[in-house]
């Protein structure tokens, strides 16, 4: 009763205001229609790799691509997988092998899907370019190394920024400083460094690149926001502006996706992954964040979500449904209907009477759990949103294949 | 002292690594000053020279080493204090760089020569402190307020921007002739990252000793336990660590025979590719599931010659020891088996320990805090 009284009053607020929001389109969600209850993710199939620990997840088309991390029977992560997902069962069809290599943690196509780049870890730490014009045999078109680099590359993301191709290298694996290195991958053949800045206490984690701005994940200095071209401050890629800063709650900010609606043409939130402290593939620790980026000088977080005893890593999205895919490591994957108002909510769904954030969960946004009924451990790193499927990456089992949720 | 050591261990149906080093060179030094107002320590550690790759020690961990004992830094303890009396008690402050009263007696100076797995849940070394000590009766309790972060290699001092970050306490109670109890509490902020971003850790242990002070067989027993828990801002006790460790040494006609029954858990955590280094500070905080150690080890050492200051003192000892891991979690990512090749290991050693003039009985006591016994090696 009280709910009701609460999103009348909210409904008439925004009548008498005349929904005045710099964001449009942007609401609390006006249907008295229940949301629906969590769904469980059909598994559609499952590519079992047992002889390695699976790392990060991408998939172009019917193509996909996990990278290995760590050591597993003596065997290391230095492998890329590449798998034919046009069938319910994801299918090995081939490996390359990096020398030099104990983990890969990122992989990633181009938005054309003409390259992949991988990244290297522990020292010496590099990307590899693979050309893909035949995507299910990548060929290394060029390695890159540098001094600013040697420790590590522990993440990587590729985008382009004015028509023109960069990686984005996160450097952490060492008590030295942390490093965003950007590298000019206009020509993948001849990578090209042109930024090295020190930055994150103690680490930066990942990056996230879109229109022009760059979101640096810089653990307990929170999420930065950078102009690189895109942000009106005269910034660029070798010359990052820096435009806002948010320290999220309990730092170890990891991972960031920034959420284009295009129902609305909202790109009000951030959503922001926190890496508590883990046991690897048992339990993990860490919320997903909400951050509204209005202002994106001054971002505010105004929203989380929880799952006891777990935690949140990366990130997909298929934003025409508003669903955001959230790998969780342990308790597998959750999809969350970010769609509408996430920063306004009763007292009864704020996370506690002294914390004024929302809980999605309390807001009943949850809509989907997968991998939690294959009756066995799972430790989820990544998942991808592709064609109404999530991939999603399993470090102790290999590559699952999962159908998404409709709204 | 300084002591030369080879070491073979093998795996059960594992590899076999023969190994030699110089081990635990060091030059001990202590001056009193202005009539015995000031009292000054130090040990200058060589392990940086002779040990860089670490020893051989299955199930130790610490400052960026597993299953390798890590070389301790140069300058091992620099102390300088002063005592004074007030009324029954006996007071004692010292500051500089050296043991922090928490746990129990240094490894260095008890029976074995070659060290157990709960080394860095037990004691706390090589920090820059200020340590108060006040001594009533049989009853002493020292504090001390120091830097959290380990070493990060031999030439690494403590970092400022951490000192007085970590404190400890310890009590101490001297039951009986030869018998003593202490139970210690730690609190220390991120170890393992220098930084200060690290896993905070919450530490107990409580041990009872026993030194022999007359010419009886048994010359040393110690039961001790130990317990730290990591945590990190809201989330407290990620996890734990625990050990449980008995040891005990007699002479007999045929020299002096010890015995160490140990249970310790331990994080297992990223390797690199030696594979006996971690990488530091842990990627993300993580550790990669946690395993126990169960060990047997036995000792016979035996002194020739004469065992005065003025001499070259010799001991050849033997130490064999049988371990075993046992992962505590339902999965451990990166497990010893990596680098061993097994979980069941047998290590045989031998080797010479050499001193001359007197060594020091006791380690990381300070002030009033310092009695007369010490562990027979």
């Amino acid at each position: 009763m009280h709910r009701k009284l609460c999103r009348a009053l909210v409904l008439l607020a925004v009548a008498l205001t005349g929904c005045d929001d710099t964001d449009p389109g942007m609401g609390p969600d006006t249907t008295n229609k229940p949301p629906p209850a969590p769904v469980v993710l059909a598994v559609a199939g499952q590519g079992e790799i047992l002889s390695r620990y699976t790392g990060e997840v991408w998939v172009r088309g019917n193509v996909a691509y996990t990278s290995t991390w760590g050591t597993r029977n003596g065997a290391s992560g230095n492998a890329l997988l590449v798998w034919d997902v046009s069938g319910d069962t994801p299918q090995l069809r081939d490996s390359v092998l990096v020398d030099q290599a104990v983990t890969l943690g990122d992989v990633q196509a181009t938005d054309d899907g003409r390259y992949l780049v991988v990244a290297t870890e522990l020292a010496p730490g590099s990307i590899v370019v693979f050309d893909l014009a035949d995507p299910y045999k990548p060929r290394q078109i060029s390695r890159f190394f540098s001094p600013s680099i040697t420790r590590g590359v522990h993440t990587a993301e590729v985008q382009l920024v004015n028509g023109r191709l960069y990686a984005f290298l996160s450097i952490n694996s060492s008590a030295l400083p942390s490093r965003l290195v950007i590298v000019d991958l206009g020509d993948p053949a001849n990578p090209r460094e042109v930024l090295s800045r020190d930055m994150g206490r103690p680490f930066i984690h990942d990056v996230f690149v879109r229109n022009g701005l760059l979101f640096t994940a810089l653990w307990h200095d929170g999420m930065s926001i950078w102009d690189i071209g895109g942000g009106g401050r005269g910034g660029s890629p070798q010359n990052p502006i820096e435009i806002g800063n948010v320290r999220t709650v309990n730092g170890s900010t990891h991972n960031m996706f920034w959420f284009h609606d295009p129902t609305n043409n909202s790109k009000r939130y951030v959503f922001v992954g926190e890496e508590g402290p883990a046991s690897i593939g048992n339990r993990a620790s860490g919320d997903l964040h909400v951050v509204d980026v209005s202002d994106m000088t001054r971002p505010v977080e105004v929203a989380m979500y929880h799952v006891n005893d777990a935690g949140a890593h990366n990130f997909s999205m298929d934003e025409p449904n508003g669903m955001l895919y959230a790998a969780f490591y342990n308790a597998g994957v959750r999809v969350l209907d970010v769609r509408g108002d996430l920063g306004s909510c009763t007292a009864e769904q704020k996370v506690s009477a002294t914390d004024s954030r929302c809980d999605l969960e309390k807001m009943n946004r949850v809509r989907g759990i997968g991998l939690q009924d294959r009756g066995k451990p799972v430790f989820v790193w990544g998942v991808h949103f592709v064609g109404g499927n999530v991939f999603a990456s399993d470090m102790l089992n290999g590559l699952w294949k999962l159908r998404g949720v409709t709204r | 002292m300084a002591t030369g050591l080879f070491t073979r261990i093998a795996a059960q149906g594992g590899r076999t690594f023969d190994e030699g080093y110089l081990t635990q060179p060091m030059v001990m030094a202590s001056a009193t000053l202005w009539n015995g107002r000031l009292q000054a320590l130090g040990i200058y550690n060589f392990e940086g020279y002779t040990l860089d790759r670490g020893e051989l020690s299955p199930g130790t961990y610490g400052e960026g080493y597993i299953d390798r004992r890590h070389p301790h830094t140069h300058l091992h303890e620099l102390m300088l204090g002063t005592r004074a009396t007030l009324g029954a008690a006996r007071l004692s402050l010292f500051a500089g760089k050296g043991i922090v009263p928490f746990g129990s007696e240094d490894p260095m100076l008890r029976p074995f020569t070659r060290y157990p797995a709960n080394h860095h849940l037990a004691q706390i070394l090589e920090r820059a402190q200020i340590v108060a000590s006040v001594r009533i009766g049989r009853l002493t309790v020292e504090a001390s307020s120091f830097n959290g972060d380990e070493p990060e290699n031999p030439s690494d001092w403590p970092n400022t921007d951490r000192y007085f970050d970590s404190w400890s306490a310890r009590a101490t109670i001297a039951a009986m002739r030869g018998l003593e109890g202490s139970a210690s509490v730690a609190r220390v902020k991120s170890p393992e990252d220098p930084a200060g971003f690290g896993l905070n850790q919450n530490k107990w242990a409580a041990s009872l000793r026993f030194l022999a002070t007359s010419n009886r067989p048994i010359r040393y027993a110690m039961l001790e336990w130990a317990r730290t828990t990591e945590w990190l801002g809201p989330r407290k006790d990620l996890w734990s660590f625990a050990s449980g460790l008995f040891e005990g040494s007699a002479r007999t006609p045929l020299g002096e025979v010890a015995l160490r029954l140990e249970r310790t858990s331990r994080p297992e955590e990223q390797r690199d590719k030696t594979p006996f280094r971690s990488v530091r500070p842990l990627l993300d905080f993580g550790i990669l599931g946690r395993t126990r150690w169960e060990s047997v080890n036995v000792g016979w050492s035996r002194g020739f010659g004469p065992q005065n200051s003025g001499s070259v003192q010799v001991t050849p000892f033997i130490e064999v020891s049988h371990y075993r891991a046992r992962p505590l979690e339902r999965v451990v990512i990166a497990s010893p088996e990596d680098a061993f090749g097994g979980l069941r290991l047998l290590s045989f050693s031998v080797g010479v320990r050499l001193g001359l003039g007197d060594m020091r009985g006791e380690m990381g006591r300070y002030g009033v805090a310092a009695s007369s016994g010490t562990p027979p090696n």
